[in-house]
């Protein structure tokens, strides 16, 4: 009657050892009212994956080839694009989303299991109350990015990049290091990610789906960004570096999962199984006469690390001059990204995330 | 989806109320650390084909409820209701307590007890919401770490509420108890994630579910912890059959020897703890009534025997549904006289907890003649 309901670990799971204490709280009053607040709004807040997003529609399928976006270069704008019939545009799309989705899906997983983790760990009140809240969120989005992907194609193994700095989160003995490896690291990954591909897709169950999404994720930086913000004055200086050099390391990871070799390898054997030659898109790209432009219009666009994540730590009293300096060395050694003072001209955090999710302003 | 223009609106403030007491601290302080052992465990395969799971799920948020929607505008006086009541008659008439209960003492017992028993609901809760969101990280599959997650924020409302209705509804409060204490730090910092299931979602919430049946019994004439019980209750009963349903095949079909007799030992040693040790002996001592010669009473009062005994009578079915009922666990069990349940409806068969006739009988009883809380 219940095939895989088995106590024994199958292979299709990965174990992680979390060394963590949990932490009772028998005062119960509330301490932190920003998060009561928070708390407050999550609640109200809460969705339904299956009741508040319109499944029975299926996908546009040619909404969603001509919109859709793969690391952020804009495919569908090349000459070469237009080559391809509408069978090959649909095929490529699918499985080359299906595999950034799935990235998006374990990264849920992941967030699901240290949401819970800050329930035991964090000691006060609110905050587990307000985790609480996030746990409950985070599983609704595994259970939507599921849902798509088996619309789209099949679920594909995490990358391996994506895989350790998940693992260092969760594997964290603290729980402030916990909650920047989570909340402001892998959760600002996901708003922008989830913000830029809401914006390009025109797939209206995608859009929607999205727009839910990231009003949650919104929510989910503002946990990390009030609460650290209000614990980290009240650290050591080496708390306080322990935390900074936590957070250069788990953003460093982020850019290996975003320009990693093997993402890139994994983009272009999508291209193979939708039965066109990576060499010949790289032939053709390389004729591409408009390319120029293209990479000029990418040029000036900032990642989730010097759009988001670096401008949080600041926020939250994490950048001092010394890690900004790790960060600077870091972006001179990455070619192309170094060309601009990233570090010289640290953009403002949107004042209001929620209007941000949904502006539609290109990123950065 | 109409956009942020067609959302009901929001309620972005928490709610405030004043707190007439804080809740006491154990002597220990504020904070308790207990290491939590055990792995976090991704599952890939993402099947979410356990229909009954998934059921359980979607029952869960369709079900959700917050803790604004009870009306907190209900006024509470439990001095006052005790003292209109013929309390002391029913006490003394009934219970047979050492000395006669004055209508002062009878009152001081009744709203002291009361307190007592949520104050411990409510540590057992924030117990449960440690539990439950461990049972997040270790269980591998996905469609029970959705459920725990639901479960999770189920556990922080109840947290939220108890303390509400403590703190500014009773002004009184207890810290919890030793003994419950340590069993909610033996389940939490277990590595087996099977225990943590065990010990939270069978042996703690089955006690729960059976002590709000009493308390829904006994409390009827106060509107507001009756609404607060009944929503309570109904999220306990499917927290219940999730444990149920997650263990039902993995004691009989794949455990060996040598780890049935481990979960043999764990259910036999938490049976013991919470029959024996959860007495209100903190009510005594904060009434100043020598506990060694209260405690014995609350031990041998065949009434208060049949109210801890009420306790198990959800465990007990459900640790048979899960075959734990073994020799062993079955000879611990007729030692306290709790193996008359073993034929009772588990939480799969009858989900919520019918107390036993001899018990409501007694009860009604007390009811009828004004007392509304027995201890």
């Amino acid at each position: 009657m219940l095939p895989h309901l088995s106590s024994k670990p199958s292979e299709a799971t990965h174990q992680v050892r979390a060394a963590l204490d949990a932490v009772f709280s028998w005062s119960y009053s509330s301490e932190i009212d920003a998060l009561r607040s928070l708390y407050a709004k999550g609640l109200d807040r809460q969705w339904n994956a299956m009741r508040d997003l319109p499944w029975e529609g299926g996908i546009d399928r040619s909404a969603f080839a001509s919109s859709f976006t793969m690391g952020g270069f804009p495919i569908q704008e090349t000459d070469f694009w237009k080559t391809l019939g509408p069978d090959t545009q649909w095929d490529v799309a699918r499985r080359g989303s299906a595999f950034m989705l799935s990235n998006f899906l374990h990264g849920e997983q992941g967030a699901l299991m240290v949401a819970s983790q800050l329930v035991n760990a964090v000691p006060h009140m609110d905050g587990k109350f307000y985790a609480a809240t996030q746990t409950l969120d985070e599983a609704r989005h595994v259970e939507v990015f599921a849902a798509y992907i088996e619309k789209l194609d099949h679920i594909y193994p995490i990358a391996p990049s994506l895989q350790k700095l998940l693992d260092a989160t969760l594997g964290g003995d603290d729980w402030c290091t916990k909650c920047v490896g989570m909340q402001i690291v892998v959760e600002g990954l996901a708003l922008f990610s989830f913000r830029d591909m809401r914006n390009a897709t025109n797939e209206p169950l995608l859009k929607q789906l999205l727009t839910y999404v990231g009003r949650d994720e919104a929510r989910h930086t503002a946990y990390g960004i009030k609460y650290l913000g209000s614990v980290v004055p009240t650290l050591s200086p080496a708390e306080v570096a322990a935390l900074e050099d936590f957070a250069f390391e788990a953003a460093r990871m982020l850019l290996d999962s975003r320009s990693g070799p093997t993402m890139r390898g994994a983009v272009l054997e999508r291209w193979k199984e939708a039965g066109v030659d990576p060499a010949d898109v790289m032939a053709a790209l390389a004729k591409e006469s408009g390319m120029a432009r293209i990479v000029a219009k990418m040029g000036g666009r900032r990642g989730p690390v010097s759009g988001f994540v670096i401008p949080t730590l600041q926020a939250i009293g994490l950048l001092s001059d010394r890690i900004q300096g790790h960060f600077r060395d870091m972006f001179d050694h990455m070619q192309g990204i170094g060309a601009q003072d990233i570090m010289g001209s640290i953009v403002a955090l949107p004042e209001d995330l929620d209007a941000w999710i949904e502006d539609g302003a290109p990123a950065g | 989806m109409s956009g942020r223009g067609g959302r009901a609106p929001c309620r972005l403030r928490h709610m405030e109320y004043t707190q007439r007491n804080r809740v006491p601290l154990p002597a220990a302080g504020a904070f308790q650390k207990v290491p939590l052992s055990g792995q976090a465990v991704y599952d890939w395969q993402y099947a979410l084909d356990e229909q009954k799971l998934m059921a359980l799920y979607e029952k869960g948020k369709k079900l959700g409820w917050n803790a604004s929607d009870l009306d907190w505008a209900t006024p509470v006086d439990s001095e006052r209701l005790g003292a209109e009541e013929n309390l002391d008659a029913f006490m003394n008439g009934v219970l047979k307590p050492p000395r006669t209960m004055t209508k002062k003492d009878a009152l001081l017992y009744h709203v002291h007890t009361n307190s007592f028993m949520l104050s411990q609901f409510l540590h057992g809760e924030q117990g449960a919401l440690l539990a439950a969101a461990k049972i997040v990280q270790t269980v591998p599959w996905e469609e029970a770490k959705f459920y725990a997650a639901n479960q999770v924020a189920d556990e922080a409302r109840h947290v939220e509420v108890y303390h509400r209705y403590l703190t500014e509804k009773l002004g009184i409060s207890y810290e919890i108890h030793p003994s419950l204490c340590k069993l909610l730090e033996d389940i939490t910092s277990d590595s087996r994630w099977d225990i943590t299931y065990l010990g939270m979602q069978i042996m703690v919430e089955g006690l729960a579910l059976a002590a709000f049946g009493i308390m829904r019994l006994v409390m009827q004439h106060e509107p507001l912890i009756l609404d607060i019980t009944t929503r309570i209750m109904a999220d306990e009963a499917r927290h219940v059959g999730f444990g149920v349903l997650s263990l039902q095949k993995i004691y009989s079909e794949e455990m060996s020897a040598a780890e049935l007799r481990e979960r043999e030992d764990f259910i036999i040693e938490a049976t013991r703890l919470m029959h024996a040790r959860l007495v209100p002996t903190p009510v005594f001592e904060r009434l100043g009534w020598d506990p060694k010669v209260w405690v014995p009473w609350v031990e041998s009062t065949p009434f208060h025997k049949g109210f801890r005994q009420m306790m198990f009578s959800k465990i007990v079915p459900n640790l048979k549904r899960l075959g734990l009922l073994t020799p062993r666990v079955r000879e611990a069990m007729l030692d306290l006289d709790l193996l008359r349940f073993e034929n009772d409806k588990d939480s799969l068969e009858a989900p919520e907890v019918t107390p036993p006739a001899e018990l409501v009988q007694l009860i009604m009883e007390g009811v009828a003649s004004g007392a509304m809380a027995p201890a």
